[in-house]
């Protein structure tokens, strides 16, 4: 039972994937504007070096956020118009497969956006490594909740006229731990603090399995109606 | 609030009933009495001064959106698990939900408020990253998100589920946001305020606040159920309005 | 003395808003009863205190239809 769930998952992750492959509006349209909220903080900030490396992790996860919002917007608008979500649901995929299959698509998504992220936060505002494990540990674990999350709200709002202004308001407010801990985390991971990381890590952990959990159960409601 | 009467006069058309009046009147007088408590009668506090009035008001309106939020979250619960077995599709729970939703958002925005001028005394400043006050402005917004879900343009039992859905999440997310956030702020500073400088509130104004608390539970309550009849009302002239289009879709046939 | 200025502002807003809200909540009930020609006594606005109504049947209930527009 559970493989078939996965393995159903799987398809629906591959069918977005193969979306976005086509079209590449993430890797052409969202990806720069990550970089560009990158530089526009840059500009807010007047340049200030230290300053811009102090919030390096903050405003890595900002991008995140926001250009990850649009990722989540996007994996939604493809599913609209043409009721590919009535196709699913006759091709008799459970929504727990649906749910776990957008998100894994939103997830790989997330992680090229925010490779390209971490290239711009380091060659912009000079920030260092100093621990790589705990660095990839916060961005898979912290884009994992992100993902869950986005998927639900996704969900959500799919089908609403003014889905591109209510996605935004409810899901940021509900990811802002997903924030507060992924830039302590990496506060820790480039060496700015000398704070603790993994803890956050934990913290991180338990958000993206009380998602997961929520999303397997509210999916099938929430797909039912709309 | 005054004046309607069930006999069929047709100038006070009113959502009243005697109940509610009563209700209404007795809260009015509660809220009067309680500002002349709260602003007057209550001597000024040894550590905190003049500054503990603002708690009076303070307190019970987090005591109030806390209850209307738990009241949502079990209305909406009940919705999604009794309304399909309910003859009304569980639309006696969904307008509970809404209406309680709306009242908590008010007085949440007005706890945010009285909270930040209570700090602008004591602090000097109107925010403190605070566990508690960034706790409460997450939930704030994220309850704006629910009250933008109720008044999407949809389908109403779409909308309502949905709305009913997000309301549960936003309830499941207040642990943690609230865990996260005070261990954000533990972990990187002394928490601002420390409990044992409050000083014990006893005396005259512990029986201003019980009484505070209660005046603004009337009111509350009173809101809440003529926000219901405001949502039963909208739903009626919606349904009509759906009566209406429906036979002058039916006459335009007929003329074709 | 500054703190009074404050309190009262404090006071004034929360007191203000209730009454705001309480005042939009019956205008509106009262616009839309116009409206319909319907005054929504608790009987047919809140059912289940005044007995086994049913409030998904406007036909059923007294007064809540009218031809008057």
């Amino acid at each position: 039972m559970m493989t078939e769930l996965f393995v159903d998952a799987a398809r629906v992750a591959r069918k977005d994937l193969l979306i976005e492959w086509r079209t590449r509006v993430t890797i052409n349209q969202v990806i720069p504007l990550g970089l560009l909220i990158e530089v526009v903080f840059a500009f807010a900030f007047d340049a200030n070096r230290s300053l811009l490396e102090q919030g390096a992790p903050g405003l890595f996860w900002v991008g995140v956020l926001f250009a990850g919002t649009l990722v989540v917007q996007r994996s939604f608008t493809v599913e609209g118009p043409d009721g590919i979500t009535d196709a699913l649901r006759l091709s008799g995929f459970r929504p727990g497969a649906m749910f776990l299959g957008k998100a894994a698509a939103i997830f790989v998504e997330l992680v090229v956006l925010e490779v390209a992220l971490l290239v711009g936060v380091v060659v912009l505002f000079d920030v260092g490594l100093s621990d790589p494990l705990l660095l990839v540990a916060t961005t898979v674990i912290g884009t994992a909740g992100f993902a869950l999350t986005g998927a639900i709200y996704g969900a959500l709002s799919l089908g609403v006229r003014v889905r591109e202004t209510l996605l935004p308001l409810l899901l940021i407010p509900v990811v802002a731990p997903i924030l507060l801990g992924g830039s302590r985390a990496l506060e820790a991971a480039f060496g700015i603090s000398t704070q603790p990381g993994w803890n956050w890590v934990g913290l991180l952990t338990v958000i993206t399995g009380v998602y997961a959990a929520i999303g397997l159960v509210a999916f099938g409601p929430l797909m039912e109606e709309s | 609030m005054s004046g309607a009467t069930d006999r069929g006069d047709s100038r006070h058309l009113m959502t009243s009933s005697v109940a509610t009046r009563i209700l209404g009147w007795v809260g009015l007088a509660a809220m009067a009495v309680m500002a002349l408590l709260g602003l007057v009668v209550s001597p000024r506090d040894r550590i905190q001064g003049e500054a503990v009035r603002l708690l009076y008001i303070h307190v019970p309106t987090i005591w109030v959106a806390y209850g209307s939020f738990v009241l949502t979250a079990v209305a909406s619960a009940l919705y999604l698990w009794r309304g399909s077995s309910r003859e009304d599709r569980g639309r006696h729970y969904d307008r509970i939900a809404g209406a309680a939703g709306e009242v908590a958002v008010l007085f949440l925005a007005l706890t945010l408020v009285t909270g930040m001028l209570w700090g602008r005394i004591t602090w000097g400043v109107f925010w403190q990253w605070d566990a508690r006050l960034t706790t409460t402005a997450l939930m704030f917004v994220s309850y704006l998100g629910y009250l933008a879900i109720r008044n999407m343009p949809a389908d109403i039992e779409a909308r309502s589920k949905r709305a009913a859905i997000a309301a549960l999440l936003a309830a499941v997310n207040i642990p943690i946001v609230h865990f996260s956030v005070e261990w954000w702020r533990t972990l990187h500073q002394k928490a601002s305020i420390r409990s044992d400088r409050n000083s014990e509130i006893t005396g005259d104004m512990f029986a201003t606040l019980m009484f505070s608390l209660l005046a603004f539970t009337l009111v509350a309550a009173w809101l809440m159920i003529h926000r219901y009849r405001l949502v039963r009302l909208e739903e009626i002239r919606e349904e009509e309005g759906l009566a209406l289009a429906v036979s002058a879709r039916r006459a335009e046939g007929v003329n074709a | 003395m500054d703190s009074w200025g404050t309190i009262l502002l404090g006071y004034g807003i929360t007191f203000g808003a209730i009454a705001a809200y309480a005042y939009s909540i019956l205008s509106r009930s009262r616009a839309i009863g116009h409206e319909l020609g319907i005054g929504v006594p608790a009987s047919s606005a809140l059912p289940h205190l005044s007995g086994p109504e049913d409030p998904e049947d406007p036909e059923g209930s007294p007064g809540v239809r009218s031809n008057e527009r």
